[in-house]
């Protein structure tokens, strides 16, 4: 909660993010009744995929927010020597599939000392890096929306560029790429069925590479009834689904504790 | 005594030079206006006195105390000398009374209970004792500027510059913020105002300066400036402003 009290004085009643969690909850509540009933042999498989897939995403879209903040503040500086390396940095890694990322976290991990057992590390850094290339740009995007007197009243006070970092712009910041920042969040919550790439392991543990998408997979291809494949994949996208609409109730959660009265067109 | 001095400032932007040898002072308790047409470099002497704009030569003394050279410690040089802009500039996040004592808690350090206390003293002071948990968007614009007058008071300036402050104003607006501008005055706050209020600078002003092109062409008592200017340029500008 401290990361959202950065974001100052709250505001809004919270009705959204309730009726957002609730749908959530519900979706959630039908993906296990349909795995509890469909698939009674294989409840655990199912939970610890979908335990990984919310491990890999919630790791990957932190350090993908983390490493965005520098990208989109060193690319708005307006400081070449910063914002050049940056500017290739984005266009590499949006330039290149998500999916080949992945492969080459694969080839590449395993030969500096990051074994098989870290591949869940794997996970989390491909996919985290390829998203502070977005996350990066929808910071500066947050950036480049905040006048310039907004910094001049900060200096005028005598406020140093950190304090004006913390308790003017990135409030500002924070409440502006909201919207956006939760696009990308729910783009790499899916994208981590990417990781599908990844050899198989014998054993299933968490934290393990062995996510959603490939537990859905597993299960197919042991299924020789073929009427099963398609409520295989359909339980899968459940619980997709249900983990999607918790990202949007997070955000509308922030979106709507942190409006600030009077701003914006559809302003009440 | 001289509050602010500035000395032989220039400042150039590119190959534009803005401000080509500005030399004057502010006397303790004096209100100084100047005037001049746009684009004649008054928002940006204003602004090299505390450093939001670096000039590139010249000095300026607050104080006594010279303010230019090194980057380090300019915030302190900053917080002594209070700021209100054209645009207003609240913090757009924050309610009228945040607005008013983020500075007094960030810089300062002032404890929270104690800066609250301060800035309802001074949201009174400029009329909006009830509104201090109205935030920006909620309020007219000359409200607006009275906050940020009282933002600008609460760091305990020596002296507070007013860049065109009522510029961006409704004509039935400005008067509320002339008002708490003129209180100010008469309180023996030393105050460097761009504006062309002409009432205020009349009633208020101790002096004027009329700049054009980067230099302070005619200065003098606002009665002498404005019935007897000495050159015809200034005699044309204020016949404008005053048409």
């Amino acid at each position: 909660m401290r990361i959202l009290r950065l974001l100052g004085t709250p505001g809004g009643t919270g009705r959204r993010i309730v009726r957002s969690l609730a749908a959530s909850a519900i979706v959630g509540l039908i993906a296990a009744v349909m795995i509890a009933v469909l698939f009674p042999r294989s409840v655990a498989f199912w939970a610890v995929g979908a335990a990984n897939t919310f491990l890999l995403f919630v790791g990957s879209a932190a350090l993908g927010l983390a490493i965005g903040f520098f990208v989109g503040w060193g690319r708005s500086t307006g400081i070449r020597l910063i914002s050049w390396p940056l500017l290739g940095y984005v266009e590499v890694l949006r330039g290149v599939p998500r999916i080949v990322i992945v492969l080459v976290a694969f080839v590449v991990f395993p030969k500096i000392g990051l074994g098989i057992d870290l591949a869940v590390l794997w996970g989390i850094l491909a996919l985290g890096v390829s998203s502070s290339a977005y996350q990066g740009e929808v910071f500066r995007a947050g950036f480049q929306s905040i006048a310039r007197g907004q910094m001049e009243a900060a200096a005028s006070l005598g406020m140093t560029y950190w304090q004006t970092m913390r308790y003017v712009t990135l409030p500002q910041v924070m409440r502006t790429i909201l919207p956006p920042l939760g696009n990308e969040w729910i783009v790499v919550l899916k994208d981590t069925s990417l990781l599908i790439v990844l050899p198989g392991f014998a054993q299933l543990r968490i934290p393990d590479v062995v996510e959603l998408t490939k537990v859905a997979q597993t299960l197919q291809q042991a299924t020789f009834v073929v009427t099963q494949w398609p409520l295989i994949f359909a339980a899968a996208a459940v619980v997709y689904l249900a983990m999607t609409l918790l990202v949007s109730g997070v955000i509308q959660y922030a979106e709507e504790r942190f409006k600030v009265p009077g701003l914006g067109v559809m302003a009440a | 005594m001289s509050m602010l001095e500035v000395r032989n400032v220039h400042k150039w932007f590119g190959d534009l030079h803005v401000v080509r040898g500005v030399s004057f002072e502010v006397r303790k308790r004096e209100v100084v206006v100047i005037i001049g047409p746009s684009g004649s470099g008054k928002s940006t002497l204003l602004r090299c006195i505390n450093r939001l704009v670096e000039p590139d030569e010249g000095e300026v003394l607050v104080d006594g105390a010279p303010i230019t050279g090194p980057k380090k410690g300019v915030e302190r040089i900053r917080s002594q000398v209070g700021m209100v802009f054209q645009n207003f500039n609240l913090f757009t996040h924050l309610t009228a009374l945040d607005n008013v004592t983020l500075g007094l808690t960030k810089v300062k350090g002032v404890a929270p209970a104690k800066a609250r206390e301060r800035g309802l003293q001074l949201l009174e002071k400029v009329g909006l004792r009830d509104k201090p948990g109205s935030y920006p968007a909620q309020l007219s614009g000359g409200q607006q500027q009275r906050v940020a007058i009282a933002r600008a008071l609460a760091m305990n300036p020596k002296a507070v510059l007013f860049d065109e402050p009522t510029s961006a104003l409704d004509p039935e607006l400005i008067g509320e913020v002339l008002d708490v501008m003129t209180q100010l005055a008469r309180e023996g706050m030393t105050m460097l105002v761009v504006s062309h209020e002409m009432g205020f600078v009349r009633n208020v002003a101790t002096r004027v300066l009329f700049m054009v092109e980067g230099k302070i062409l005619e200065e003098g008592i606002p009665n002498e400036v404005f019935q007897s200017p000495k050159l015809e340029r200034t005699r044309e500008f204020i016949s404008k402003i005053l048409a």
